[in-house]
């Protein structure tokens, strides 16, 4: 995992996604979360965000797809952004 | 039966181009993993494409459907995936579980208007109301995890 991930989504206030393209080449470029409170004992952030995650979504397991309101686009087909704030984060040690 | 007869396997990534929704989730150790879905996954460890270290696979049904596969190594869930224009959800769904010998009872979710195959649901786990369950509402705070840091 990239070890800069926790302060990129700090000075940003975006947390950014983007598809899998190795597995299946139907993916849009989406943020992807679960939902919950950062374990301790996980490296990793927690985050608040007012934006309403995809309809159908497994309830754990919430994504924000490109062209659903709320969600910015960086790059068309490629890369996603949802404001957020981080409410908790765990570094790396 | 001998239920492994009925092979599924990996399929190259521009096999399927319609977007996929999640179907099913179900709790299932990395060993379980391994010996119920005996084919090649990915490595996902880019924070940007998964919300933890995952594995993922498109795969084919020996009857012809195709399920997209991820799995978180954190949280031991595995998520199925079915093409979005899938017609028959429930059918589909019966197909995996008869070429996936992975109990009914390991479901912790599944898609509303689906129905888990009859035969293999654990009316124990459901009598109790333990982790069988449809849709929950969903909270908007979430946080996405990485792999713990080594320590020397």
């Amino acid at each position: 995992m990239d070890p800069s991930e926790n302060e990129k989504v700090a000075s940003s206030g975006q947390v950014w996604g983007r598809q899998r393209r190795n597995i299946f080449a139907g993916y849009r470029p989406a943020v992807k979360a679960w939902t919950g409170p950062l374990p301790d004992e996980i490296t990793g952030f927690e985050f608040f965000t007012d934006v309403p995650p995809d309809p159908g979504q497994a309830p754990a397991w919430p994504q924000w797809s490109e062209g659903r309101f709320g969600v910015i686009v960086l790059d068309p087909g490629g890369l996603v952004a949802i404001s957020v704030i981080l409410t908790k984060r765990h570094d790396p040690q | 039966m001998i239920r492994n007869e009925r092979a599924m396997r990996r399929a190259k990534p521009h096999e399927l181009m319609d977007p996929a929704v999640p179907v099913i989730t179900a709790h299932v150790s990395q060993a379980e993993l391994t010996k119920w879905l005996p084919i090649p996954f990915d490595s996902i460890d880019d924070p940007l494409q998964a919300p933890e270290p995952s594995l993922g696979a498109l795969a084919q049904l020996e009857a012809g459907g195709y399920v997209v596969l991820t799995y978180g190594k954190e949280s031991e869930q595995l998520i199925v995936e079915f093409p979005v224009n899938t017609r028959n959800r429930t059918a589909l769904l019966a197909q995996f579980f008869h070429e996936v010998p992975m109990p009914v009872s390991r479901v912790l979710w599944h898609q509303k208007g689906t129905r888990l195959p009859h035969r293999t649901v654990d009316r124990a786990t459901v009598a109790k109301g333990g982790k069988h369950k449809s849709v929950q509402p969903v909270k908007r705070s979430a946080l996405r995890a990485q792999a713990p840091a080594k320590r020397k």
